[in-house]
């Protein structure tokens, strides 16, 4: 027995010493081999890289325990190593995945970003395929934080309101790159076709001042499909049409090519046929579209060297205006809007990296854009041209694993041409005006890290405008995590827009209201403070995500649209008096059964601002909005049934006026009302069949249109909307995906 | 009353073995199955062969087990299907559970 137990104990201490070393291969989740790895003991500095294959062997030195791998474009990770070994698999995790903490098993939808700094929703492809999704506008049916409603009944601009305040104060960005602004804003949402979007990042509060000083309530960003992607289909189709006539065709192609080379080829098509008008007003309730939509896209992914780059070419039309069909008052001189936009866009974003340790990198961003957009509202007309070019260099490093750094250099230029006519006059001139805007701005930022239990980020941006001078932007976030089940985040920040009256609000000149404006570009400016707690509670076996938050916006600076003061003009002045919005949201989501997720949501907005000498609630901006959204999918994920209701509270009109007979021209309130979806869709192994419908309860406002029958005359006003025009509304859908063997 | 009772047990026993299909469970031994994106490819594409009725991985010990009806598919075409994207599975154990083979 003693003899037994002594040769055991020999033998293991003798094979200790036979296998001084520890080999083994670093991969990444796809199970690929990373050569050009860098994997090193934890007490050493030097360490080895990984072959051709993904292998690498370390000599084994008595009391090593931990060895650390990293890889250019991957996390690092630290292995524990008890024994040696020939077998050891290191698997490193997508920069991109890091940012959040669980493993991608079974991903909801949406799902709030666990370890990110900023409150940020992020919105899945997952959860775009929910829904009919056409394009950047519907994809924030289901989302609880956003609201979408169009600005008008007659034109179809989009508008995002996030945090109770409009979206010109959601700064949106496109691969992480500020983009739709200014002219672009008004029908920006409308040009990101859904099938083309990998995911959605929404970041509530003041963000990182990295992308600049624009974001005052939010942002929203919009990743693309990307070619680099492994998982990247090498044709994906999807054809829709819905019940209102209007058809829509996205097919999207990834080429991969040698040497780390990748290219994918997106396009989209879209028309509506009919122009109807259900509600028997005399004027189109949805205006009539027709956009070619594309883009190119490149990557190189290297070992030390990462660049992706793009080109997207627009071209929509878009018609609505009064319906010939049996309109007899129209039939000699029917009032008609026409809007022909062109946009053409190119990125490069290009990343040198230059230190694995310490995952320091070098960044420069450039952007540019050519945007056109012709518009007549009857015989006003509306002519806008505006160039822009962005440059962003950045610099980031992380000095230890407590501190991090990260710096850089901004520019951006806006230049614009217009050609207007605010008078249903013809013989009235066109007036010309030209205007530019150069920002050049720096920025520094630090990053305090404690066990990533506690994260402090700290930042602050110097921008010289030749408008407005130099501005500082400081921005603070904290973010306290005592255990896996709980974190909490403060943010304070301020931020800065340039408000183009004209440029941005173009589409009230389809209504009768003067626009009245004695400066077309305005400062506006704001704090914004905000604090969010997310929770993760074991309930019955599963776990139940609670979220609380407190939003407020405080503006120091605004250019204030005043519908009150004169019910038949929008004036547009800087801000006398206060201006704010408190908002609050608790949102709760469960998988109440296999298969079953459900998410509620409640939130109350308190916004007011100073009109014309009076604080007074903002106008068409519900009260309280509750949110209900449920999936459920088949135990083999064969069926999917997803269905959302929200009940958008009442809220204040503008002021309405008194007509010739003593009533009022509309309401001073509007009613809660409610919005219903559904989808059904079946998944085949090449794709899917969706079919669903919207509005489902058939809410209408009613009489959107204010004197609809006489829209050359001063009381036609169609901003007068706070819901639903068109009435339910059906369609269905197919996808089609081919993958790369 | 006795009649009646008979009948309506014979008839539910007729009934009964009418729809009971033959479903069986089968547990493949997959090699390649070492992470989490694998498991996913399996679901991806197992769930669409005709006659799967649940399937569950087991990324530890590399398994797969899948229910399947009898009538609509072998354990040879269930493994044709992990071929189809490269993947090889070999059959464990074949465990017959069918509802006739109870009321035999």
């Amino acid at each position: 027995m003693r003899k037994e137990l002594l040769s055991t104990l020999l033998l293991s201490v003798f094979s200790g010493y036979l296998y001084a070393q520890v080999q083994g291969t670093v991969r990444n989740v796809q199970g690929e081999p990373l050569p050009g790895a860098y994997v090193r003991w934890q007490e050493d500095k030097v360490g080895v890289v990984t072959d051709g294959t993904g292998r690498f062997h370390l000599d084994s030195r008595g009391n090593n325990k931990y060895i650390i791998a990293s890889c250019i474009g991957f996390g690092k990770d630290t292995i524990a190593v008890s024994a040696p070994t020939d077998s050891l698999v290191i698997i490193l995790r997508d920069m991109k995945e890091l940012s959040e903490a669980t493993v991608v098993a079974k991903r909801t939808g949406t799902y709030k970003s666990f370890s990110s700094i900023e409150n940020v929703d992020m919105v899945t492809s997952a959860e775009l395929c929910r829904a009919a999704c056409c394009n950047l506008g519907e994809a924030f049916v289901a989302n609880p934080s956003v609201d979408v409603s169009y600005s008008d009944a007659a034109t179809g601009a989009r508008q995002i309101r996030l945090l109770g305040l409009s979206g010109t104060y959601v700064q949106m960005l496109t691969e992480n790159i500020p983009n739709f602004r200014v002219a672009a804003s008004p029908y920006g949402l409308g040009y990101v076709p859904g099938p083309w979007m990998q995911s959605i990042q929404v970041s509530k509060g003041i963000s990182s001042v990295k992308n600049g000083y624009e974001a005052l309530t939010g942002q929203i960003n919009v990743e693309y499909k990307k070619p680099q992607q492994s998982d990247a289909d090498l044709l994906a189709v999807n054809l829709f049409g819905d019940s209102g006539g209007k058809i829509e065709a996205n097919a999207d192609a990834t080429f991969k090519m040698p040497h780390q080379w990748s290219s994918t080829l997106l396009a989209h098509y879209e028309k509506e046929t009919r122009m109807h008008d259900g509600n028997g007003d005399g004027f189109a309730d949805v205006p009539q579209v027709e956009q070619f939509n594309a883009m190119n896209r490149w990557a190189y992914i290297g070992e030390h060297y990462v660049s992706q780059a793009g080109v997207k070419a627009l071209r929509e039309q878009r018609n609505s205006g009064q319906t010939d069909h049996g309109n007899h008052a129209a039939q000699g001189n029917p009032y008609k809007i026409s809007i022909g936009t062109d946009r053409y866009e190119a990125f490069a974003k290009n990343a040198y990296i230059f230190n694995h340790e310490h995952n320091s990198n070098v960044a420069l961003i450039l952007s540019g854009s050519w945007h056109r957009q012709d518009a007549e509202y009857g015989l006003r007309l509306y002519d806008v041209k505006q160039s822009n070019a962005y440059a962003s260099l950045l610099f980031e490093t992380e000095l230890t694993k407590m501190h991090s750094l990260s710096t850089g250099l901004s520019f951006n230029y806006d230049g614009f041409s217009r050609r207007f006519r605010l008078e249903h006059d013809k013989s009235l001139p066109l007036r010309h005006t030209d205007s530019h805007e150069t920002v050049p701005g720096a920025y520094a930022q630090y990053t305090y890290n404690l066990n990533d239990k506690l994260l402090f980020m700290g930042g602050v941006r110097a921008d010289h405008s030749n408008l407005f001078g130099l501005f500082v932007t400081p921005r603070a976030h904290i973010k306290f995590t005592p255990s896996v089940y709980m974190n909490f985040r403060l943010s304070a920040g301020k931020g800065y827009r340039a408000s183009h009256v004209l440029d941005e609000n173009n589409y009230l000149l389809s209504g009768s209201r003067k626009i009245v404006a004695e400066v077309d570009v305005m400062r506006e400016e704001a704090w914004n403070y905000g604090v969010s707690a997310a929770f993760k509670i074991p309930l019955a076996g599963k776990m139940l995500n609670l979220n609380l938050e407190y939003y407020y916006t405080d503006f120091l600076k605004q250019a204030v649209a005043d519908m009150d003061s004169d019910p038949h003009a929008v004036i547009f002045a800087p801000l006398s008096g206060r201006s704010y919005s408190s908002v609050v949201q608790a949102e709760a989501s469960y998988p109440v059964f296999s298969g079953f997720t459900a998410t509620v949501a409640y939130r109350f907005t308190d916004a007011r601002t100073t009109y014309g000498g009076r604080l007074l609630e903002k106008p068409l901006t519900s009260r309280y909005k509750a949110l209900l959204t449920a999936s459920y999918k088949t135990p083999l994920e064969i069926w999917q049934f997803d269905a959302t209701l929200q009940l958008n509270g009442g809220g204040r009109m503008p002021e309405p006026y008194r007509l010739t007979d003593g009533s009022f021209s509309w309401s001073h309130r509007y009613p809660a009302f409610p919005q219903l979806s559904a989808q059904i869709t079946r998944y085949f192994r090449r794709g899917s069949i969706y079919i669903g419908g919207e509005n489902l309860t058939n809410f209408k406002q009613k009489n959107p249109i204010i004197a609809a029958a006489d829209p050359w005359g001063d009381r036609f006003d169609p901003t007068m909307l706070y819901g639903p025009v068109h009435g339910i509304k059906a369609y269905v859908g197919v996808r089609f995906n081919l993958e790369r063997k | 009353m006795k009649k009646l009772t008979l009948m309506l047990v014979l008839l539910i026993t007729v009934g009964v073995s009418a729809v009971a299909k033959d479903i069986r469970t089968v547990v493949f031994k997959v090699e390649q199955l070492h992470c989490a994106n694998c498991e996913t490819k399996v679901r991806k594409n197992m769930r669409f062969e005709r006659g799967v009725k649940s399937l569950t991985t087991d990324l530890k010990e590399r398994t797969v087990t899948i229910s399947y009806d009898a009538e609509k598919t072998t354990v040879k075409r269930l493994q044709e299907g992990f071929r189809k994207f490269n993947y090889e599975a070999v059959p464990f154990t074949a465990v017959q559970d069918s509802l006739s083979h109870v009321l035999r």
